[in-house]
């Protein structure tokens, strides 16, 4: 092993330590949600009383769906709209599209009958899971997801230099826990241990996240140093499979949409379709990318563009076997997504994203540790106010997310325009939680209180379905009672953990 | 990091070789990420994965650069390496 010398060593710890206190804080309020905003699908019918509906099947005749749809609007379908076929979490097709409105874009969704394309429901495309994912993103500071992916290239910084610092003596510091000696070697333990533990994790999730957030820049100056500014060569180039033809501007009928699923599965035989993306819908240059997953191929994202008047095929994915470029760009977004192994691998994902909460506080921490053993007089005020500010922040996030959950079906607005409501509970908690903490002396005692009032909301999540849509647990499909479920779980598991480390307990 | 050697005196990375890493790292791994690039669709996406690892790296070599003015000096002859290259490249 390469023997680092001891100034390398302390410049690089340096780093990591000034790029997990810069970063810290929001890692944790990033992969908090991102655990979350996992289970957009799965919520849906939790969060919307509308969709909890048996039947969920694939159309055996989408010409008849999309017929019923189109009857069932009165006017021509959009230019552009999406199919999404149902599973067990969507009972029948969503369909989806946009349009201007008064210069703002708007979203549409409806739940349209596997059989033949009735309303079955329109969708809200605003709720807590969707609120999540947009504060993943850091959607609610302007630029966020450039920010997102600023911090995310701060924690490879942190895993890096890390890593490097920790590696020649990384066999006999995994087994330590010294849980009674001091508060901080403790948690320096902690810290290496459980660091150590969801290394390869963190490692895929913040490259990952780089690359996604960061797309346009890296492929911008791709574009523009390989193809004179020209972004569409370059997605053609990258993505043939999503070839979307200039609008030709006369109207053209195009093929029925049962023969273009037939064509689609003959290009990718072992594809399961779950998607098609239209574009320019009516135009003689109309083009349809369908696309799914073949069941036990790793990384399994395939697809097929086709001309809609004639069934021409323009670019394909194969799933089974992709050229090794696709395959490694599939595997980017289902890396991050951790869409390749079911449900078990999302809850893998949860597991693994809260115990990299636990390093970023646990980092925290120590940054605040440390530095109180180089001040034996006192600390300088300001390290006080920081630690209660993050440390109260950071825990203040859970009794705001589990009021979020818990206050959704109780608040007077309509379902689709509700958000800004929800978003004003769950900011005014989570402000208030951190407020809270700063005046206390007792810092851990402030933070022990804002996890057990989070852990006695999320219980009462369950009574807030109850109250507000009369889903109560048993009554409804289980589906319907995902959220709620987990809720329960979550509230119990955090009791027995609170419950563990009474007060007095030294870590 | 033991207790003995926190209390050595510290040398700290300091703003400059600080910045040095951070703007002075990204030309250099973006050149090479771009001359990747050239070869191919699989080079396309190669370069386009290596630019952020590549960073990383040039940030961890400028900051234990002995001097700040080494650290500059480093991201900057590797820039200029790398824009010769994908001058090379492009003709």
């Amino acid at each position: 092993m390469i023997k680092l010398a001891p100034r390398v060593v302390r410049l690089w710890w340096d780093a990591h330590s000034i790029a997990g206190v810069l970063a810290g804080l929001l890692l944790h309020v990033i992969f908090l949600a991102g655990a979350l905003a996992l289970f957009v699908r799965e919520a849906a019918p939790w969060e919307q009383p509308a969709l909890r509906l048996e039947g969920a099947k694939v159309p055996a005749d989408l010409d008849r769906v999309v017929k019923g749809w189109e009857q069932a609007r009165g006017h021509p379908l959009p230019g552009y709209f999406n199919l999404f076929f149902g599973d067990a979490w969507q009972a029948g097709v969503k369909a989806t599209w946009g349009e201007r409105v008064s210069g703002s874009y708007v979203r549409h969704a409806v739940l349209l009958d596997a059989d033949d394309g009735a309303l079955r429901a329109v969708m809200a495309d605003r709720g807590p899971i969707e609120f999540m994912v947009r504060l993943h993103c850091l959607d609610f500071f302007p630029g966020g997801i450039y920010l997102s992916g600023a911090l995310g290239m701060i924690m490879l910084v942190a895993v890096a230099t890390g890593l490097a610092i920790y590696l020649r003596r990384w066999w006999t510091d995994f087994y330590r826990l010294r849980e009674a000696r001091s508060r901080r070697i403790a948690w320096t333990d902690v810290h290496n241990v459980v660091g150590l533990l969801t290394l390869p994790f963190q490692t895929v999730l913040a490259f990952t996240g780089v690359f996604i957030a960061w797309s346009f820049f890296i492929y911008g100056s791709l574009a523009i140093s390989g193809f004179g500014g020209d972004f569409t060569a370059l997605r053609a180039k990258l993505r043939p499979e999503e070839v979307e033809l200039k609008a030709a501007g006369t109207p053209a009928s195009a093929l029925p949409w049962n023969t273009l699923l037939e064509r689609a599965r003959a290009a990718v035989p072992q594809m399961k379709v779950e998607y098609l993306y239209v574009h320019h819908y009516g135009d003689a240059n109309a083009t349809v990318t369908i696309g799914g997953t073949t069941p036990r191929v790793m990384f399994k994202s395939g697809a097929v563009s086709l001309r809609m008047r004639d069934g021409a095929v323009l670019g394909v994915i194969d799933t089974v076997d992709p050229p090794l470029a696709q395959w490694l760009l599939n595997a980017m977004a289902v890396l991050h997504f951790g869409t390749f192994g079911g449900w078990l691998l999302d809850a893998i994902y949860v597991g693994l994203s809260a115990l990299t909460c636990l390093v970023c506080l646990s980092g925290l921490i120590l940054w605040v540790e440390v530095r109180r053993t180089r001040h034996p007089a006192g600390p300088p005020r300001w390290h006080a106010w920081f630690e209660r500010a993050s440390l109260g922040a950071a825990a203040g996030l859970f009794p705001a997310t589990a009021l979020l959950f818990a206050t959704w079906h109780l608040l007077p607005a309509p379902l689709s325009a509700r958000m800004p409501q929800a978003e004003s509970v769950f900011f005014g908690a989570w402000i208030a939680a951190t407020l809270a903490t700063l005046p206390g002396k007792d810092l851990r005692r402030s933070v022990r209180t804002l996890l057990w009032i989070a852990v006695g909301i999320a219980a009462a999540v369950p009574i807030g379905n109850g109250i507000g849509t009369g889903g109560w647990l048993g009554t409804v499909p289980l589906a319907a009672s995902a959220v709620d479920l987990a809720a329960l779980g979550a509230a119990l598991l955090g009791a027995l953990m609170l419950g563990r480390h009474p007060p007095g307990k030294k870590a | 990091m033991s207790a003995s050697a926190q209390q050595e005196p510290r040398e700290r990375i300091g703003w400059s070789r600080g910045v040095a890493g951070i703007v002075g790292g990204l030309p250099p791994a973006l050149g090479l990420g771009l001359i990747i690039a050239r070869w191919g669709t699989l080079g396309l996406v190669l370069g386009a994965l290596a630019i952020i690892p590549l960073w990383v790296a040039a940030m961890m070599a400028a900051w234990i650069a002995p001097k700040p003015w080494q650290a500059w000096a480093g991201v900057g002859l590797a820039t200029l390496v790398a824009a010769c290259g994908w001058g090379v490249f492009r003709l």
